[in-house]
């Protein structure tokens, strides 16, 4: 029975993986049986004709700063807010906390008005700290969580032995932090490296473009060549699916505690 | 006088040691600063300048004038946007399917199948796949003279070929299977969640005590996971309004004609292909509202809920 019901969510990556595999003239024939021949062809001119893989390195580039920076400002900002409880504590960690439920498209277009009107879009570095800002009011709300529970002695204690802030944040805070860093961290990349709407808006120059968008603008192309396209997908989910295979546990702790608020 | 320097010396070192605590407490202020600077450049002052421009005639690089509420005035009278609500409230219509399906494959994990791991990995690698990507496949078997057609024909059902994506009374139907699909492996995620929290001692007693299938899922089961049964369904409704783009995007670019075209498709339609940006704004101004208006339904009645238990 449940089998039966696993079958459907198989067969979308069985036929997208046997189209990858197909020649094109053949798909063209036949896109419904197992490719006689397999063939190398689409990776390759999804990867060089199509750029994919310049748009690869331009993700890597940009979700990887994005990932790195939501980490450290989360964990220094949700240690500032333990250690400095109050009511203007609250109510601005509140404000900040809160902005994890506006949707993206509220505020994209506003976003991408102010950016262009410094210089600042079609740049991957900037489009790292928009990541960057865009998940860490999550990484605020986990991290916080994260360290209430934590018992005051530990931080006590060490206050006693004279270490300022920075240190106990970098040798007491940040060591304790690891779990949830990790789930911060799988978090901010899966939504990062899955986001479509702030990568097709903030960078628009073609020799830029990242790799989902990339991918996703390849079948707007007038010529539809569907096993490239196909090519494209497979490589565009293969680091999600490393990710997945490395930190599902992550993934799925992450999800039902950023979910569960 | 050696008294003397010994008070100065103390002095001194309070003096200096309070210097420090506030130098300290200011430089502890770095420690809140980028989290705070990033989130107002990012969010914060964006959705302020998208609210405050949709009461104003709009053209970027040559300011603003205010015109009160006729952006929205203009929007409301519009067949297109009657069109649009009338599609997002046809979506709706989805949410009791993508909350049952995984309730119910839940529900047999629960009950005990060999390797429930490997089924909720395969639901939940479907349910983290980037959406433009699983749109792009779907794209690919629901054209016209895609997978899905083709195959129909070979099995001598070519009456049953349709153009699933550009007849524009089963495009809707069509995402709303595509999102089930999509929304599956989340859903078993946090439904197995809930189930494993279920008192299993309760469970057992209960058993033990006669009560049949039905009682013990309607008494005990069903009581504990509605919190989670509730707030997934807001999710849903939440994605209705804010998370369809990459699905249009990918599969129907708001077409046939408007037949697809949701709100969050259309503001980016508005900005980026027509330019008119100050529409585009009084629509982010809807969708937060109605974004707001959704968590706040959603968050009344858990209120209501922990009240009355």
């Amino acid at each position: 029975m449940l089998l039966l019901l696993t079958l459907p969510f198989l067969y979308p990556f069985v036929f997208l993986i046997n189209t990858a595999l197909k020649p094109r003239s053949e798909f063209e024939r036949d896109s419904v049986s197992l490719s006689t021949k397999l063939t190398f062809e689409n990776f390759a001119s999804a990867w060089t004709d199509a750029d994919l893989g310049a748009a690869m390195l331009h993700s890597v580039i940009s979700v990887s700063i994005g990932v790195l920076v939501a980490v450290a400002i989360s964990v220094t900002g949700a240690f500032w807010f333990v250690r400095r409880p109050g009511r203007w504590s609250t109510s601005w960690r509140v404000l900040l906390i809160a902005t994890t439920a506006i949707p993206l498209p509220v505020y994209i277009i506003p976003l991408f008005l102010q950016l262009s009107d410094a210089g600042l879009t079609d740049n991957l570095y900037v489009m790292g700290a928009i990541y960057a800002g865009w998940t860490s009011s999550l990484g605020l709300y986990l991290v916080y969580t994260f360290l209430k529970a934590i018992p005051d002695e530990l931080l006590e204690a060490a206050q006693l032995d004279g270490a300022n802030p920075w240190q106990q944040l970098a040798y007491i805070v940040l060591p304790l932090c690891k779990p949830i860093v990790a789930t911060l961290a799988v978090l901010a990349f899966v939504a990062t490296w899955s986001d479509l709407l702030a990568g097709v808006v903030l960078i628009q120059d073609p020799e830029k473009r990242l790799l989902i968008p990339a991918t996703a603008l390849l079948n707007d192309l007038h010529v539809s060549n569907v096993p490239r396209t196909a090519a494209a997908v497979v490589i565009a989910m293969a680091p999600m699916f490393v990710v997945f295979l490395v930190g599902q546990r992550s993934l799925a702790r992450g999800i039902l505690a950023g979910i569960g608020k | 006088m050696h008294q003397l320097t010994e008070n100065t010396r103390v002095a001194r070192r309070t003096a200096f040691s309070g210097l420090r605590r506030v130098t300290s407490a200011a430089s502890e202020l770095f420690m809140v600063l980028p989290v705070t600077v990033l989130i107002a450049f990012v969010v914060l002052i964006p959705v302020g300048s998208a609210i405050w421009h949709s009461f104003t005639e709009w053209t970027p690089g040559y300011g603003s004038t205010w015109i009160g509420l006729d952006n929205y005035r203009e929007i409301f009278a519009s067949d297109q946007f009657q069109q649009l609500l009338s599609n997002q409230f046809i979506l709706l219509l989805g949410v009791p399917l993508w909350v049952g399906f995984p309730l119910a494959v839940s529900f047999l994990l629960y009950e005990g199948v060999p390797l429930p791991g490997a089924f909720r990995a395969i639901f939940f690698f479907a349910g983290t796949s980037p959406p433009a990507l699983i749109g792009l496949l779907f794209s690919f078997m629901l054209a016209t003279n895609g997978t899905l057609n083709e195959t129909l024909r070979r099995l001598g059902l070519g009456a049953l070929a349709n153009g699933w994506l550009t007849n524009e009374n089963l495009v809707k139907p069509v995402i709303i299977l595509v999102l089930a699909w999509a929304t599956m492996g989340m859903g078993v995620v946090l439904f197995s969640a809930a189930l494993t929290a279920v008192d299993g001692e309760l469970l057992e007693s209960a058993e033990l005590d006669g009560a049949g299938w039905w009682q013990r899922m309607r008494h005990i089961i069903l009581p504990s996971i509605r919190p989670t049964v509730e707030l997934w369904t807001v999710l849903l409704v939440i994605m209705v309004f804010t998370g369809i783009f990459p699905w249009i995007f990918t599969l129907t670019g708001g077409g046939p004609g408007y037949a697809s075209t949701t709100l969050d498709w259309d503001l980016y339609v508005n900005a980026l292909t027509y330019g008119n940006f100050d529409f585009a704004a009084a629509e982010s101004v809807l969708l937060l509202a109605i974004a707001a208006f959704i968590m706040g339904v959603g968050w009344m009645s858990a209120k209501y809920r922990e009240s009355r238990a």
